[in-house]
């Protein structure tokens, strides 16, 4: 009987001996559905590093693991954006196209990053967060200042030279360049090979003003992407010759997730603060800082 | 064989946890 379990719990896991090893991830799940619920992101940019610092995940298999929990969140937020018909189905289609073909390259790229650390996983861990700290920090910027496209212009995709075009009929935009959708999603796709992240917040911005949809459609239709080339992110992880994805990571991260989520709701309900994500931008910036104490003072300090 | 297996396992149970998660929460907020 050939190892199945193996294939979806990497050795690393088991022969980590802290018992709180599971409780911690369950309280990482748990924070990030909190803020979930009370900003309405996914978050997957905080549970890798986060994942790697506080529970001591290589890069590799946190970056994975984090594509099946997208896949999970996914799976849980996208049937009701479908009923409200929040996707798009047009863009999502040439959209996760691109992403699962970036998908594919990011992982690629994450092996070609292992490979010049020449298999030392502290300067990979160092070359991992400087690319998160450089995400972060666009993210945080990009959420601060808000994004929304003047009405009655064309999109910078409707102005796009790159013939074929597509008709986005719910978003009620005509001619937007097939290949600058492909192009997008491979962007998205490769940020979730390469880092696990689903690109909720940055990718929200990127088709609210260069695809020019609405926020709403903006909302489900990046699911929709995401949702796609995770799938196909995780299958690229799975099929590798070492796998990079730990099924017990990925649940118990889920299970944290949907207690933490209910919360966050109620939360936001109580609050009710239309400039609440501005507060976003202050827990991403918590993060970098996060990440910058690992890389100049913890496990992978650059100094001493 | 395996891999595919194990694909199956990596992508199909948080799928399901997913969905399930989904349809729970749609059920709570009828009764409400």
């Amino acid at each position: 009987m050939t190892d199945i379990w193996g294939l979806v719990a990497p050795a690393f896991e088991r022969s980590l001996p802290s018992p709180i090893f599971y409780p911690l991830l369950v309280s990482i799940g748990f924070g990030v559905g909190v803020l979930t619920g009370l900003f309405g992101v996914g978050g997957g940019f905080l549970v890798v590093p986060l994942l790697n610092i506080a529970a001591g995940v290589p890069y590799s298999i946190a970056v994975g693991s984090s594509l099946s929990f997208i896949i999970g969140t996914g799976a849980s937020a996208l049937p009701g954006h479908f009923r409200r018909g929040n996707v798009e189905p047009g863009a999502v289609l040439y959209m996760a196209l691109g992403g699962s073909l970036g998908a594919v390259f990011g992982d690629g790229l994450q092996d070609f990053l292992a490979s010049v650390s020449g298999g030392d996983e502290v300067i990979f861990t160092r070359i991992m967060h400087i690319f998160f700290v450089v995400l972060l920090l666009v993210t945080a910027q990009l959420v601060y200042r808000g994004s929304e496209r003047r009405a009655g212009t064309l999109s910078p995709l409707q102005r796009l030279p790159l013939p074929p075009r597509t008709n986005l009929t719910r978003s009620n935009l005509a001619r937007v360049s097939i290949p600058g959708l492909a192009g997008i999603g491979f962007f998205v796709g490769t940020l979730s090979g390469l880092m696990g992240v689903g690109g909720g917040v940055l990718f929200m911005p990127i088709l609210l003003l260069l695809v020019g949809l609405e926020t709403r459609h903006a909302v489900g239709t990046s699911l929709g992407v995401v949702f796609v080339s995770s799938m196909t992110g995780a299958a690229t992880k799975i099929f590798a010759a070492a796998p990079k994805i730990s099924l017990p990571v990925t649940m118990t991260l889920l299970l944290g997730s949907s207690l933490g989520v209910p919360l966050g709701l109620r939360i936001f309900g109580i609050l009710r603060t239309e400039g609440i994500r501005k507060y976003f931008a202050l827990v991403i910036l918590a993060a970098v800082a996060l990440i910058l104490w690992d890389l100049f003072l913890g496990s992978s300090a650059m100094v001493g | 064989m395996t891999k595919l297996l194990a694909f199956f396992l990596a992508v199909g149970v948080p799928l399901l946890w997913g969905f399930m998660a989904a349809s729970l929460a749609n059920l709570f907020r009828k009764r409400k």
